[in-house]
């Protein structure tokens, strides 16, 4: 028989927290992907345009750059691409990277009234966080192949290596909103900044520039976990070099430990948050 | 030999009024709880004990009940058995798969149909999709919606909201049930159902029930657990006795006087088993005593053929007894001066409860009735009584039986 025992103690050793985890993970599959589904055929209800809406934000945000450049009132130097593709490919990699951030504080709100009522595990949270952002992943690779090809990069094989960068990338987005999600979820103050900095960091990434080859521009190269991904998978799906595997597997060891790390803060800081939030 | 399957020791929680200082102390509890320090036990500035030092057991089989005014401290309880949040002090023990008839519909996507969020709101449950394909007719049927169940949830009452809710949750076979004031909305035929299906669990479960209805109350409940912000003010076996402490806790004993100049309401009196009551006591009659009525007035001028009408009203305030044949027993033309009416109901038959008693003066001259006062809710009294209901009128005849061969 199962017995659960609740008590002012804290006294739960590391183990017991990361076993009660990984249950919360297994019990709460089900419950995740039917949250996903049911916000899935939810938001086509009552949409005309449905999931047209995803891609608006990353086209436009390309479009304006190709439209500057092709007025050559910005002039972007030795794109190792030709540099229409190069901006879409990067703005929609960048845009999930951006989705990803956001997602953890997004659905953990979603289900605030929720968690404050009944008991269900809070993992299953974030495991639709996962769900969500994987199904935008496939739509804008759906939308991105015909662009590249149009413009000029047929899908070949070397596709299928973007993927796996993509998908650590994913991985290293939602760790970084998992550790967001403490203060995220008492103080509304991060939910709010977040859209605010978003586009600013996409500036300090390689999105709709290069990195060049002799400046050393720290922030860009060695402090943006999002650097590496973006550039690996983009590198495949244009043909160019990448050289930046030491920064990549150094960013998804960071993730790990962060994610581990944002499992915990979260398991234990979640009835702390819905006491003092939720209804 | 029952089990016991809850067990709550020393428990007890703070609040914390102020928004901003309840969100800063949230930041500060988080650290604390990462680094692994206990809860202080000190109130900080604006916290407030929202439950105080509370120990009970509930074995398998029992059915209590906590009742207690709004803001006492019974949903926060729940909580915390329920896992949601955690005690400042003590500890709780839970034995078994823990279920809730909490918030009905939990899950629910108001632009699905009702049939497609019975999927949601079982997950959120614990049922898995196999679980429910399994039950779905069953459900449709107990939820009674019909054809609706096709209709988009936005378009539900509330009423048929809370309907498909229970046909979902009713499903549920745990080992304890918390249930919160769910039996409040809905109608007759849904709080009916609600109490088939908890008679049906109650064998093989431990049951807590939050109501504010004193007949499910004392219909359901082996136990009762009476709160008073935050604390415990009694923790009973006799839930009648539970039930009427309760009742006295409620001192609404504002009563509504209209009257004339021409008379004066002294004093109202009410005399049950030699004990003499004023309004502004804790009136306890018991079932079956006698009760006698007297009405002092003071006269200032001629009343003419005065009479006495009472009428008793229920805790709804719905009336449902009166006393209209005074003028049968008392015939003076006029009267002037002070004068006492008195009558006698030999065998109080209410079921237990609060009443309220309102008492109306007439006099009549010249073939037309004049109301000289009307006193609305003029005294408060309880009524001890084994036996509770949904009445508030209980007969106790005598029976016989003939087996006739």
């Amino acid at each position: 028989m199962e017995i659960r025992h609740y008590s002012s103690n804290n006294n739960k050793t590391f183990s017991q927290i990361l076993y009660e985890i990984m249950k919360g993970f297994i019990e709460g599959r089900e419950l995740a992907s039917r949250l996903f589904i049911r916000d899935l055929k939810a938001s086509f209800r009552k949409s005309f345009l449905g999931f047209f809406w995803m891609f608006i934000p990353p086209f436009a945000t390309a479009g304006i750059w190709i439209f500057l450049s092709s007025q050559k009132a910005v002039s972007i130097q030795k794109t190792p691409m030709e540099y229409n593709a190069f901006v879409f490919c990067g703005t929609i990699i960048w845009s999930l990277f951006a989705e990803g951030i956001s997602k953890p504080i997004q659905r953990y709100q979603s289900v605030m009234g929720m968690m404050s009522k009944l008991n269900f595990p809070r993992e299953a949270v974030i495991l639709t966080s996962f769900y969500d952002i994987i199904y935008s992943f496939i739509l804008k690779l759906l939308v991105l192949i015909p662009i590249l090809w149009f413009l000029g990069y047929p899908p070949g094989f070397n596709f299928l290596f973007a993927i796996p960068a993509i998908l650590g990338m994913l991985f290293v987005s939602i760790s970084l909103g998992l550790l967001l999600c403490p203060i995220g979820l008492l103080y509304n103050d991060i939910g709010r900044a977040l859209p605010m900095l978003l586009p600013f960091l996409m500036y300090l990434s390689p999105v709709i520039y290069p990195i060049q080859e002799n400046t050393e521009f720290p922030v860009l190269k060695y402090l943006n976990p999002a650097t590496p991904f973006i550039e690996n998978a983009r590198s495949f799906m244009g043909g160019y070099d990448f050289n930046m595997y030491s920064e990549l597997v150094f960013w998804l060891i960071i993730s790990l430990i962060s994610f581990i790390i944002g499992l915990i803060v979260m398991k234990i800081s979640l009835p702390i948050i819905v006491e003092r939030s939720g209804g | 030999m029952s089990d016991v399957l809850i067990k709550v020791e020393g428990v007890s929680k703070k609040f914390c009024k102020n928004l901003k200082q309840s969100l800063a102390y949230g930041f500060r509890d988080i650290y604390d709880s990462v680094i692994g320090k206990k809860p202080s036990l000190k109130l900080r500035k604006d916290e407030f004990w929202a439950i105080k030092d509370i120990s009970f057991e509930v074995k398998r089989g029992e059915c209590l009940g906590l009742i207690g005014h709004n803001g006492a401290g019974k949903s926060t309880l729940l909580k915390m058995l329920n896992g949601l949040i955690r005690p400042d002090e003590g500890s709780i023990e839970m034995r078994g798969k823990v279920g809730a008839l909490i918030e009905l519909g939990a899950g629910f996507n108001s632009l699905l149909t009702g049939r497609e969020n019975i999927y949601n709101n079982g997950a959120v449950l614990g049922f898995s999709k196999h679980e429910i394909d399994g039950k779905l007719n069953e459900i449709i049927a107990f939820s009674e919606l019909g054809e609706f169940i096709d209709m988009p949830v936005q378009n539900y009452s509330s009423g048929m909201k809370v309907r498909l809710g229970f046909a979902i949750a009713a499903q549920m076979e745990p080992d304890i049930l918390l249930i919160d004031e769910v039996l409040a909305v809905g109608d007759m035929g849904f709080v009916l159902k609600c109490f088939n299906q908890m008679d049906r669990l109650l064998q093989n479960t431990a049951l807590i029930l939050v109501s504010h209805g004193m007949p499910q109350i004392s219909r359901m409940c082996t136990h009762v657990i009476l709160m008073d912000h935050g604390k415990v003010l009694c923790n009973t076996d006799d839930v009648s006795y539970g039930i009427t402490e309760y009742y006295k806790r409620f001192k609404t004993q504002i009563g509504d006087y209209n009257g004339s100049d021409k008379v004066e309401l002294i004093v109202i009196r009410l005399i049950s088993n030699d004990s003499i009551f004023h309004k502004e006591d804790d009136i306890l009659i018991n079932y079956g005593d006698s009760l006698k009525i007297e009405i002092e007035i003071l006269c200032k001028d001629f009343v003419y053929s005065p009479s006495i009408q009472i009428a008793f009203f229920d805790k709804e305030q719905r009336s449902f007894a009166a006393i209209s044949n005074c003028s049968d027993y008392v015939k003076f033309d006029k009267v002037t001066g002070k004068i006492v009416f008195s009558t006698q109901i030999d065998n109080v038959p209410f079921t237990q409860g609060k009443y309220s008693i309102t008492i109306m003066l007439l006099e009549e001259k010249d073939n037309i009735r004049n109301t000289l006062f009307r006193y609305q809710s003029a005294v408060y009294f309880t009524v001890n009584n084994k036996i509770h209901g949904w009445t508030p009128i209980q007969f106790s005849p005598e029976w016989t039986l003939n087996v006739e061969n």
